[in-house]
């Protein structure tokens, strides 16, 4: 991983190690404010987190659960629906738009939280194995094998169904099915930094482990990490939708995009906007979230840079 | 070679040992039993014990796990299934069958339409070339597979009454779960070869090449693709393999007798042999085809060959 | 690679040699079931889709028609009761032929009923049978425990096979293309869980069946069905309710609602404090906004329901305590309750997928309008079930299907039965002996009137519980083709024997 103006800097290691940070990280952003498609994604993203935040404060939550069956599917107030609904109504006459405000909550949630916790879990054992090696290398990535060897709805499926519905539930299922593809991301990641010579200079200057992989192998496999875990959180929001779909999601009336789109399945021929509007939102979350980790893994590559 | 290939076939004993395993504990953690469940609400407790007793059911777990293993190992039986009473073995080889089929056409149709677009928005990076399929790659990558089927089917079954909305009568009933799955993969695969490519390309050797003056198509074809080639490869491994039993939705939407909504029917009805033997054969199948992957980048990158040829696996 | 080619080829011909429609008697009927066939051994089942199918192929000794509560020979020609309502002596009728062409005797009808005594899925309907003997080759005596007045409506589950073809296939039946049946069809091909069809039995002692072949697929996801129907791969289809409206306004199609033999109800666990409240439970049977219930379920198609079981049904009672949606009345009962102010009463299960999830979220927001505040679990069907027999739930949304004769709500609520009720009314709280007296002398006596007085009473004392809320009896939304002529749409098992094609 050669850095521009590295080559001529001429000093110590430790030197090296901090002017290769500072300036890496500067060069990043740099590059990643280049990159316009990558920037939106990252204000919708930002927009999205902030509309979740502040749902309370644009339509109370009671708003989302109030039923009026007189307005069962009711066409959105633009559309010549009742005024005030600019989503209309879901099948029980609820406001489809609080629905869809509150639903972001529980998604972002589920996409965030899954992807952060493969990241600490998958992130922490790949470095641990990868730098230990030897026989708990062997015998972690045998049983990963094992694991990602099932495939992962019908994995998340059976642990659902053993563990109960629920967000927590749901979010371990998933996780759990995500931690293999990470552990060895991070593993080889780490092999690869391992066999690099400062870490070795380190390690024959007496620093214990554990130090030497949050300061050394950690930072270093930092970027590889960030992209990865934006890509999880698309895929997450989607698993939790199709485990929606398969009647395994989180329990209603709670809503969630996955939830509100296969509870609109049923209607949508006769009232398609019951999958129109949670669908889009998948889509924008889970395009804003991929544009911005594509702009990341450029940004972060010194090879791609223009 | 060859020794490499045995090594990796004795490797899935231990991992058709271990997930067997972890899935009997599981769905014995679901709560309920078989008889309960097969028989229903109204049913009598003693209806249900008879039945538990008669699917041996009643056996604590380890018992039942041993006589399972040993019948699969030793005498390839994956017992019957609680529900139908057939054996499983037979089951299973009736759908390996279609869902290898659903799987492979979806792969293939995902490379046909994402490998090239991938390619030409690499060389065209920032240009429209490159906009317009990447985003339309994402867009398809966050649709759920069962409301593309269900769309498809309101246009090629109703509308035009191309294709049959339901069943495996002919090889028609195979186009829209291809396209269907084909489709959100074909946009991961297009954004895969897209990064890759873009990595190669920014490479030395074809920067060199390019300066030693070869045209900029034969260095893409000839130099970059060979190489951009290789993660292509896993992915489209990796996807293959997760297909054949992951494609649930659309199974059920097309009404497609699979392996995984046969998997499905059987972690709902507690049928423990059902759900045990379809993992363990889609975990071999699965392990198959990443020895695949791995033998074609073997023939794919001559170091890679010479590396499996060493005494490393 | 050349099956897809000569596929392709043929598919080629066939468009240009427009081929002439085949007569109408040799159409093909298209059906679909909402599962796959699970066995075709109908005394190896107990779920309804196989029971639907195997209708068509297998009869019962007596057969009780749905639509009109009567009962009509089939097996058996004729029946007589001996006079301590114990012996029950069955006429075979003579000439019967099984599909395989072998002649039916009273041996194959012993060998039957006895193997379905052995049967756990289905030898609860013969509870009651002491013994089953053959006096000669047509005629049959069964010989009861004790009374049992819905005897003949349980007999009627269970199907005569042949004792021949049974023991020949031996473990295997249920899982191959078996001849073992009388009805109206046979099969001619089996693949349970891609397509099975059938042809009418030439022999068929009623007259051969008009239409001569049936085409059957398991469809489970109901809008993929919906389409293959009206792209015409499906003849006959029960619809989506979502789509209803726009099916009934095309000329292209026929329809008919039917109310289904089957009820739909709200269980409240009495035993889960603050449901052991009386006021608490009667607020929430005063609380239930059946017509909401069944506008999100059914669009408003359902018929609201009074009684646990459906009227049309032996012995269902027409009148006694109804609870019906008074929202006024449900708050003044949380007033006289041990919480005036409203409270958390615990957690609502339900079963993912269907309607009950709908009916669970209504009851839930219907809960909250007067103060009681609950929570959903939605559960796979499975684990739904088990905790709703292990009365782990505090409320629950589900349904059931009587067949036939308020008897069959027996064992929702009979103590001694154990296993099958949801409620457990065995315990301090109520006097359970007196429930248990009236189902057993329900099925005591034979006499319809005397049946009737004694239901109404039993109904009356579960309804007094507030502990199984009647909501409502759901539809069934039937479309076929005009091509088809069905004279009667029955509330859960069509009779494809009475269908015939249209002439044109």
């Amino acid at each position: 991983m050669a850095v521009a103006g590295v080559s001529t800097f001429n000093s110590t290691q430790e030197e090296v190690l901090i002017f290769k940070k500072e300036s890496r990280w500067k060069e990043v952003i740099r590059r990643l404010k280049k990159d316009r498609l990558a920037m939106l994604g990252l204000a919708v993203v930002c927009a999205m987190i902030l509309f979740a935040l502040l749902a309370d404060a644009i339509v109370p939550y009671s708003v989302a659960l109030k039923m009026n069956l007189k307005l069962k599917l009711a066409l959105p107030s633009w559309a010549g629906g009742p005024a005030g609904y600019w989503f209309g109504c879901d099948g029980y006459g609820r406001d489809l738009f609080a629905r869809c405000l509150h639903g972001s909550r529980v998604s972002l949630l589920i996409g965030f939280a899954t992807s952060f916790a493969t990241l600490a879990v998958g992130s922490l054992l790949g470095a641990l194995v990868g730098y230990v090696g030897g026989r708990l290398d062997d015998l972690v990535m045998r049983a990963l094998d094992i694991f990602s060897a099932i495939p992962s709805t019908l994995f998340a499926m059976a642990v659902v169904a053993a563990m109960g519905p629920g967000i927590v539930n749901i979010c371990i299922a998933i996780s759990l099915t995500n931690i293999p593809g990470f552990v060895r991301i991070v593993r080889s990641s780490v092999l690869n930094v391992a066999e690099q010579e400062y870490i070795e200079a380190a390690r024959a200057g007496g620093a214990s482990i554990p130090y030497i992989l949050v300061k050394h192998v950690l930072p270093n496999t930092v970027g590889t990490l960030i992209v990865q875990t934006t890509a999880n959180v698309a895929s997450m929001i989607l698993t939790a939708a199709t485990l929606s779909f398969l009647g395994l999601g989180i329990n209603p009336p709670q809503p969630e995009w996955g939830a509100l789109v296969s509870e609109g399945k049923e209607f949508l021929r006769t009232a398609p906007h019951l999958i129109l509007f949670p669908g889009v939102m998948i889509c924008v979350a889970s395009f804003s979230m991929s544009v911005l980790g594509d702009g990341l893994r450029d940004a972060l590559d010194p090879r791609l840079r223009n | 070679m060859h020794r490499f290939i045995f090594k990796r076939l004795l490797m899935m004993i231990p991992i058709v040992i271990g997930v067997s395993f972890l899935i009997f504990v599981i769905i014995d953690m679901i709560p309920g039993d078989p008889g309960s469940n097969l028989l229903g609400a109204g049913a009598r407790q003693e209806d249900i014990d008879m039945l538990n007793e008669e699917l041996g059911y009643n056996r604590p777990l380890l018992q039942r796990y041993g006589k399972y293993m040993y019948d699969a190992l030793f005498r390839f039986d994956l017992g019957k299934s609680y529900a139908t009473k057939k054996p499983v073995v037979t089951e299973i080889s009736n759908r390996l069958p279609i869902s290898l089929t659903v799987a492979f056409n979806a792969i293939l149709f995902s490379l046909v339409f994402g490998v090239p677009l991938g390619v030409l928005s690499a060389v065209k990076q920032n240009t429209l070339f490159d906009r317009i399929p990447t985003g339309l790659a994402l867009l398809l990558a966050a649709q759920p597979a069962f409301l593309i089927g269900l769309l498809l089917m309101l246009i090629f079954s109703l509308r035009l009454g191309w294709f049959p909305a339901n069943g495996i009568a002919s090889w028609k009933s195979y186009v829209m779960p291809m396209i269907a799955l084909g489709l959100p993969y074909g946009g991961r695969q297009l954004r895969f070869t897209r990064s890759s490519m873009l990595e190669t390309i920014r490479q030395d050797y074809v920067r060199t090449a390019k300066a030693k003056g070869a045209t900029a198509r034969l260095v893409i074809w000839k130099h970059a693709m060979k190489n951009a080639l290789l993660p292509v490869i896993t992915v489209a491994g990796n996807s293959f393999g997760i297909l054949i039993g992951g494609a649930i939705a659309t199974e059920t939407l097309f009404g497609l007798p699979g392996l995984g909504s046969f998997i499905v029917a059987g972690i709902k009805q507690k049928d423990v042999p059902v759900v045990t033997g379809g993992i363990i054969v889609f975990a071999v199948v699965f392990s198959f085809v990443i020895l695949a992957v791995d033998l074609s980048y073997a023939f794919v990158d001559p170091r890679i060959r010479a590396k499996y040829s060493g005494r490393r696996g | 690679m050349k099956k897809v080619r000569m596929a392709l080829l043929v598919t080629l011909v066939l468009m240009v040699f427009a081929f002439p429609a085949p007569g109408a008697e040799e159409r093909t009927l298209n059906l679909s079931t909402l599962a796959p066939l699970t066995t075709i051994d109908p005394h190896a089942t107990s779920n309804i889709q196989d029971i639907i199918f195997h209708r068509q192929i297998f009869e019962p000794l007596f057969f009780q028609n749905e639509a009109t509560g009567k009962y009509e020979p089939r097996v058996a020609e004729s029946y007589s009761i001996s006079d301590d309502n114990l012996t029950y002596t069955f006429n075979i009728r003579k000439g019967i032929k099984f599909h395989n062409g072998e002649a039916l005797k009273a041996d194959d009808v012993v060998f039957s009923l006895n193997r379905a005594l052995k049967s756990s899925k289905v030898r609860s309907y013969l509870a009651s049978v002491a013994e089953v003997k053959a006096l000669d080759d047509y005629t049959v005596t069964i010989r009861l425990g004790q009374p049992n007045a819905a005897f003949l409506n349980s007999q009627n589950m269970i199907m005569i096979l042949s004792r021949k073809e049974v023991e020949e296939q031996g473990d295997e039946f249920g899982t191959k293309l078996t001849l073992a049946g009388t009805g109206p069809f046979y099969l001619t091909s089996l693949q349970h869980d891609v397509e099975w069809t059938c042809a009418a039995f030439a022999d068929y002692y009623r007259g051969a069946a008009a239409i001569k072949k049936l085409h059957y697929v398991p469809i489970t996801e109901a809008s993929a069905g919906l389409i293959a129907f009206e792209s015409g791969e499906l003849d006959w289809y029960i619809a989506p309710i979502a789509n209803w409206d726009a099916l009934t306004n095309n000329p292209k199609y026929r329809t008919e609602l039917v109310t289904a033999n089957h009820i739909s109800y709200v269980a409240v666990n009495y035993e889960h404090p603050p449901l052991n409240d009386d006021n608490i439970r009667l607020a929430i049977a005063y609380a239930i906004d059946k017509d909401a219930m069944n506008i999100a379920c059914y669009d408003g198609n359902a018929v609201n329901a009074d009684f646990m079981a459906p009227p049309e049904n032996t012995g269902a009672p027409t009148k006694g305590v109804v609870y019906n949606y008074d929202p006024e009345k449900a708050r003044e009962y949380v007033k006289k309750s041990a919480f005036p102010n409203g409270t958390k009463i615990g957690i609502i299960n339900c079963s993912a997928g269907g309607y009950f999830e709908k009916m669970a979220q209504v009851l839930q927001s219907n809960l909250a309008d007067i103060g009681l505040i609950c929570d959903i679990n939605r559960l796979d069907s499975a684990t739904n079930l088990e905790m709703a027999r292990n009365q782990k739930y505090d409320l629950l949304c589900t349904g059931l299907s009587p067949y036939g004769d308020y008897e069959s709500l027996r064992m929702y609520s009979y103590t001694k039965m154990k296993g099958a009720y949801m409620v457990k009314y065995e315990g301090e709280k109520f006097d359970y002996k007196t429930m248990d007296d009236l189902w057993d002398a329900g099925i005591a006596t034979t006499d319809l009137g005397e049946r009737e007085t004694i239901y109404s009473r039993l109904s009356d004392w579960i309804a007094g519980t507030a502990t199984l809320l009647p909501i409502f009896h759901k539809v069934q939304p039937y479309a076929w083709t005009p091509n088809l002529v069905v004279p009667v749409n029955y509330p859960n098992y069509p009779q494809v024997y009475e269908w015939s094609w249209a002439k044109k």
